[in-house]
């Protein structure tokens, strides 16, 4: 058990520090999908050009083939440096590239893993559906193979940037012989593909990041299935905890600074009592304390979890532990800062972003899996409850 | 950078509960009564050649020379077989003894031929001068040797003799508790600020609270499997299952954030006190939230005293109380500086 850096990882840190404070973008990530999508790609590509393009990918694959360790570091430093939400290239940098590289064929890999780490390409991700949603096997968006091709027809929803994506990691639905996680199909599907509608959905917190997909005789080589046809299902568990615990130091980082902000916050303003300021608030200041312990407490549990990652290949369900705990976290956060700004909580635009960065922390406990799906894992996972399914 | 026990730390942890799974398991608190709370002179002494009363004692003061990091495994174990507060007071009080100039006392205390109760301050008290003075609450103190108290003054060793304790039944029947006003008594040792004596009581007292948040999450999950209602496993219906998954994310959080702090402070890393403060807190709130979600989960077997659901409900409140409350802690953790 030990806390401290080997002299290795401390250069390292260095050297990553110096990197994002000479190169990442100072301006803000604009505000709409359109503009969002070359300002993205350009900060993929800045990364690509130094050599930062992939930290988790292997080397192999052009990426840098960072120990966890040290890709840790990375998110560590990438939070410090307020470098810019990764954004439209998140499907393709963590999902859709570490899916092609486990499960796809040696075409498939040599024509997109290289675009997708230069930052030529978006990706997005057709998952979920109306009807397919914490059930994502009871999906049913159907592909009949008609010759060469898959002929898909059917809608997915809560695609993120599908209305400026170029690819999509789509699940159809092949076979409807046998249970339902059989018959699904992993497939490279085009965005600009005859038969291809989106259509964004407005988000509570005025974005319009999600979009609904809507597919119609949308015809896709069968060339661009990964893995085998009817197989889908265990290509898209294959990268599930991918990310292993290091994904969240980012976002720990993000959430403990703005923790600090608001304690800077609540000693600037008056309390609700109107007596001293908010801080000298015995109530205000309890759950600030509390708010402290749980995030320096996030910080070591990811620190356990890399550990634990550092031994086993295996991914445990420490990630679901991790995502129950910070999503939770995040809402009391940012309920506590509309709290503690009083009147200017309910104003929009103003006061740092507070007051839309609490609406957007109610996509936490929903988003990559609600907090009730999470908790079946961890009951039926490291409890060993019994499933109900 | 490793959170987790290596091989020589796992070989502490493997035998430690093979050992206790048979010298003290939570059963005996049932078939044993109040006799069983404690460990009896021979268990003591048994332990005292284990090793555990001088394990993170350095060696020149005649301990093991581990570390912190290997008395937070050792009392994790403890914790979840519901051990007596003696444990923790013994440990720290052959750190008074040794390090405070009583080395025929700290020898004692090694071997388990003599024991200490915890004394915990009641209010503002005096430790840090020749005489103390003040009111403390005494935990397990009746048959034990001498008492540990501690502050962030530092922390002395006090004789039992040398006032009157006015004893009261505790709401951990499985505790002995007391009442007690020193007014200029002589201590028997003492050590400053510096050994941090209140830091690594709040340390073992949180892996403790660590233990018995796990022994709830284990025992819930079990009763959950176990039990049908309706044709099925309780555990299958998602109004049971998510508060076990629930005890299972604090205890989580509980025992990482231990093992952040101990290494904290065994280092001597700045922000220490704030690691440990948040360590307590957050133990504390494991333990009696899992300790009363696993009663919940037993319905109405855990209101009794058939089963162990109410001894970790009770215990739970026993070991927030030593070593500095909850606001206590809370209160640190607000006055320590930004932590980014």
């Amino acid at each position: 058990m030990d806390l401290d850096v080997t002299p290795e990882e401390r250069r390292f840190r260095d050297e990553v520090r110096t990197w994002l404070h000479e190169n990442a973008p100072k301006e803000p990530r604009p505000p709409t999908e359109a503009e969002a999508r070359p300002f993205d790609l350009a900060w993929q590509r800045a990364q690509f050009d130094g050599g930062w393009a992939g930290v988790s990918w292997p080397k192999e694959y052009g990426g840098r083939g960072l120990s966890l360790i040290q890709q840790m570091i990375w998110h560590e430093e990438y939070a410090h440096a307020d470098a810019p939400y990764i954004g439209s290239c998140f499907v393709g940098i963590n999902h859709a590239g570490p899916t092609l590289i486990t499960r796809g064929s040696d075409e498939q890999k040599a024509c997109h893993l290289p675009r997708i780490l230069a930052g030529e390409v978006v990706w997005c991700q057709g998952f979920s559906e109306p009807g397919a949603g914490s059930d994502l096997a009871s999906l049913s968006t159907r592909a009949e193979i008609d010759g060469d091709d898959l002929v898909v027809n059917g809608q997915k929803i809560w695609t993120s940037f599908a209305d400026v994506a170029d690819y999509q990691e789509l699940l159809v639905r092949t076979n409807t012989d046998g249970g339902k996680h059989v018959g699904i199909t992993w497939v490279i599907g085009d965005m600009t593909l005859p038969g291809v509608e989106v259509r964004p959905i407005r988000t509570m917190d005025g974005g319009a990041e999600f979009c609904e997909v809507f597919y119609t005789d949308v015809r896709i080589p069968l060339a661009n299935v990964v893995g085998e046809v009817d197989d889908g299902w265990s290509v898209a568990m294959s990268t599930l905890g991918f990310e292993r615990g290091t994904a969240f130091t980012a976002r720990q980082i993000a959430v403990a600074r703005s923790l600090e902000k608001l304690m800077t916050i609540a000693k600037d303003r008056p309390s609700p009592s109107g007596v001293g300021t908010a801080f000298d608030d015995d109530e205000i200041a309890m759950r600030l304390a509390r708010l402290r312990a749980e995030v320096t407490a996030m910080r070591a549990m990811t620190l356990a979890a890399i550990s634990r990652a550092c031994r086993s290949p295996v991914p445990g369900p420490e990630g679901s532990m991790l995502k129950i705990f910070l999503a939770d976290l995040e809402v009391r956060l940012r309920r506590l800062g509309l709290e503690i700004l009083g009147p200017d909580g309910l104003v929009m635009g103003t006061a740092a972003d507070w007051p839309n960065a609490y609406l957007r922390s109610h996509a936490s406990k929903i988003g990559g899996g609600t907090s009730e799906i999470q908790r079946n894992i961890v009951g039926e996972r490291v409890l060993g409850l019994p499933k109900h399914r | 950078m490793d959170l987790l026990p290596d091989e020589a730390q796992q070989e502490i942890i493997d035998a430690t509960a093979t050992f206790l799974d048979d010298a003290m398991p939570i059963g005996r608190l049932r078939e044993g009564g109040r006799p069983a709370a404690r460990p009896d002179d021979a268990l003591l002494r048994q332990m005292g050649e284990l090793g555990w009363f001088g394990l993170g004692l350095p060696e020149d003061l005649g301990g093991i020379g581990s570390s912190l990091a290997e008395e937070v495994l050792l009392f994790r174990e403890i914790g979840r077989r519901v051990g007596s507060v003696q444990l923790l007071a013994t440990v720290l009080a052959t750190r008074v003894a040794a390090a405070g100039g009583d080395p025929v006392r700290a020898e004692a205390l090694v071997a388990g031929a003599e024991r200490a109760g915890w004394a915990e301050p009641i209010g503002a008290v005096s430790i840090a001068n020749r005489s103390v003075e003040g009111r403390f609450q005494v935990f397990d103190g009746r048959d034990a040797d001498c008492w540990i108290a501690a502050d962030e003054s530092g922390a002395v060793l006090l004789d039992p003799r040398a006032s009157r304790a006015e004893e009261h039944p505790c709401l951990d029947e499985f505790t002995d508790l007391a009442h007690v006003a020193f007014e200029g008594a002589a201590p028997l040792a003492r050590v400053g600020p510096e050994d941090a004596l209140v830091e690594r009581a709040a340390v073992l007292a949180a892996s403790m609270l660590s233990g018995l948040a796990e022994s709830a999450r284990d025992q819930g999950a079990a009763y959950a499997r176990e039990r049908f209602q309706f044709g099925k496993p309780i555990g299958i219906f998602q109004a049971v299952k998510h508060p076990c998954a629930d005890m299972a994310v604090r205890c989580e959080a509980s025992w990482s954030q231990t093992c952040h702090a101990a290494l904290a402070l065994r280092d001597g890393r700045e922000d220490a006190a704030f690691q440990v403060s948040a360590a307590k807190h957050l133990a504390g709130e494991a333990a009696q939230e899992n300790a009363a979600a696993n009663l919940q989960v037993h319905g109405g077997y855990g209101f009794t005293t058939e089963y162990d659901a109410h001894l970790l409900v009770k215990r739970a409140h026993v070991l927030r109380a030593i070593a500095g409350g909850s606001r206590h802690h809370l209160r640190r953790i607000l006055a320590a500086p930004a932590q980014t």
